[in-house]
């Protein structure tokens, strides 16, 4: 749906989601082009993949089913049933009127989670998605593929601790509401050690997001442009980019 | 990669126990097999014979090149071939206003890439581009931000950034219900659309807190923070927090890595076990050994 990084012109094989192949094929050339403005419908339905997700997980092998967290995956299931019976049966079909009311609330429901999906992206869709070796620190790394949201203390509640995004990766198991006053610590260690504390507006992180996408599209234009050109001409004559 | 960081002490102490050696000296982390790190038997190369594979690429810390797992080319298998093509194309055109990828500033870019070559320069360049902009990555630059970190680690522990302030969880639980109030209200009152955006908000809040759990970093405690986890990901929310947190270690564990992607990118449970087991096997410890060891003093 989305491309982050130019690796993936060449279809990249995920090693998490057990070697699904991210295939670079017609659809993709076709989506990449629009990614920019896709990305926020996109977003907002979001939500819906995310069940998908979290049942193909409790089905998988990748849920543990031994050892001293053997009971995770049962209670999990169980929540997850009471979740729909709650919210399908109960609310959706039982209180609220059938038709257009109820495919509503649906959408409408699952589209307020919209702030949540970007906020998640917006940690590290604008960020560098290079790999440096393995002789790069940890810190550095994190520091490098990670970006914090700026806002007041007031509205620390509405980006619930992913603000410090930074800190957070540096510190994981570190209670969200320490993470303010960390974020001082980290910004010293950043000045001592010459790394650069990533740090943008919540409109700026937006724009960065979207302009790292449109670069993509770019990206992906000139490719097709060289693609196009070698089979037309099957010569190395350059063909005038602005028709591009 | 940081263990200390991502695991309580109380639990690295259960994880000595299975230490079977220390490593002397300045540790150099290898590019892993599944990464393109190539390794051979030692009797290949000709070493001693206890050691069963060798790391050939141990950290070329000055050049970063593109693995090549994604394309079939490294910048330094590429240049030749690209010096070698006569009819260069010179273009400092750009398309719509963005910088075109220029590999070589001097001579412009050439329109004969084929997708892999365009890929691995593109991948290049914003490598190159990280290189200069942060510290070195040569070994010594490296361990003293390694250093550094685990000094700050040290003083987050002692300074009781761990230590987690309950009272700000009951302005968090306080706010959860005032929303959740909201959207039962609205629903009684058949207002549906706001009914509905008021429980979009309540779920977007109160994930943050699944999030918080998900991490063990509310009471520390697994079970305690597990169940937080399940009553609000699984049961309020639908979505299964042991998904979450399978894809989420990944995410932390090789953040913003394209080429193992999950959701929002990463790494899998074999990549680790292949890494220690090389790791181990390179560093002349042997299992088979080991095993002998444990079997004849049983």
């Amino acid at each position: 749906m989305f491309t982050t990084s130019p690796a993936f012109f060449s279809s990249v094989k995920s090693s998490y989601y057990n070697g699904f192949q991210f295939i670079w094929n017609s659809v993709a050339d076709f989506t990449v082009q629009y990614q920019k403005y896709t990305y926020y419908p996109i977003m907002m339905v979001a939500r819906f993949n995310l069940y998908y997700l979290s049942w193909l997980h409790l089905a998988s092998a990748r849920s543990i089913k031994r050892g001293t967290a053997a009971w995770i995956r049962p209670t999990e299931v169980l929540a997850c049933l009471c979740y729909i019976y709650l919210f399908f049966y109960l609310l959706l079909w039982k209180t609220i009127p059938h038709g257009k009311d109820a495919w509503l609330f649906l959408l409408v429901s699952h589209m307020a989670t919209l702030p949540l999906q970007i906020q998640i992206t917006l940690s590290h869709w604008g960020a560098s998605t290079s790999d440096l070796g393995p002789t790069e620190a940890f810190a550095q790394r994190q520091l490098r593929t990670t970006v914090d949201v700026a806002c007041p203390e007031w509205l620390d509640f509405f980006h619930g601790g992913l603000q410090f995004q930074t800190v957070h990766h540096l510190f994981p198991r570190v209670p969200r509401h320490n993470l303010r006053k960390l974020s001082v610590l980290v910004r010293n260690f950043c000045e001592e050690t010459g790394i650069d504390y990533q740090i943008l507006g919540f409109v700026e992180g937006n724009h960065s997001v979207l302009g790292k996408l449109q670069h993509i599209t770019d990206q992906a234009k000139i490719l097709a442009a060289c693609q196009k050109h070698m089979a037309a001409t099957g010569s190395m004559n350059l063909p005038n980019l602005a028709e591009l | 990669m940081c263990n200390w960081i991502l695991h309580p002490r109380r639990l690295l102490k259960i994880d000595d126990r299975f230490r079977i050696g220390l490593i002397e000296g300045e540790w150099t982390n290898f590019v892993p097999p599944i990464q393109g790190g190539i390794f051979r038997r030692a009797v290949e190369i000709g070493g001693e014979t206890k050691t069963p594979l060798v790391n050939d690429n141990t950290s070329n810390a000055t050049s970063v090149t593109r693995r090549p797992q994604a394309a079939s080319c490294t910048s330094e298998e590429l240049e030749p071939e690209l010096v070698a093509t006569e009819q260069t194309a010179v273009c400092s055109e750009k398309v719509e206003g963005t910088d075109v990828p220029e590999p070589q500033a001097t001579t412009g870019w050439k329109l004969e890439y084929d997708p892999d070559s365009y890929t691995a320069i593109a991948v290049q360049q914003a490598i190159d581009a990280d290189v200069a902009k942060y510290p070195s990555l040569d070994a010594d630059t490296q361990r003293e931000i390694a250093i550094k970190f685990r000094a700050l680690h040290q003083r987050v522990h002692d300074e009781g950034y761990y230590q987690c302030t309950f009272s700000n969880y009951a302005t968090e639980i306080g706010r959860y219900l005032a929303l959740f109030g909201l959207f039962l209200t609205l629903l009684h009152y058949e207002w549906y659309i706001c009914s509905a955006v008021a429980l979009g908000i309540f779920w977007q809040q109160i994930m943050f807190t699944a999030h918080d759990a998900g991490h063990c970093g509310i009471t520390h405690n697994y079970v305690i923070d597990s169940l937080i986890g399940i009553f609000i990901g699984n049961f309020v929310c639908g979505l299964s927090i042991g998904w979450w947190k399978s894809s989420h270690n990944v995410h932390h564990f090789v953040t913003n890595d394209p080429v193992s992607p999950n959701s929002r990118q990463y790494t899998s449970r074999c990549w680790l076990i292949k890494y220690c087991r090389y790791t181990i096997q390179t560093h002349r410890i042997s299992l088979c050994s080991l095993r002998h060891q444990l079997s004849s003093a049983r």
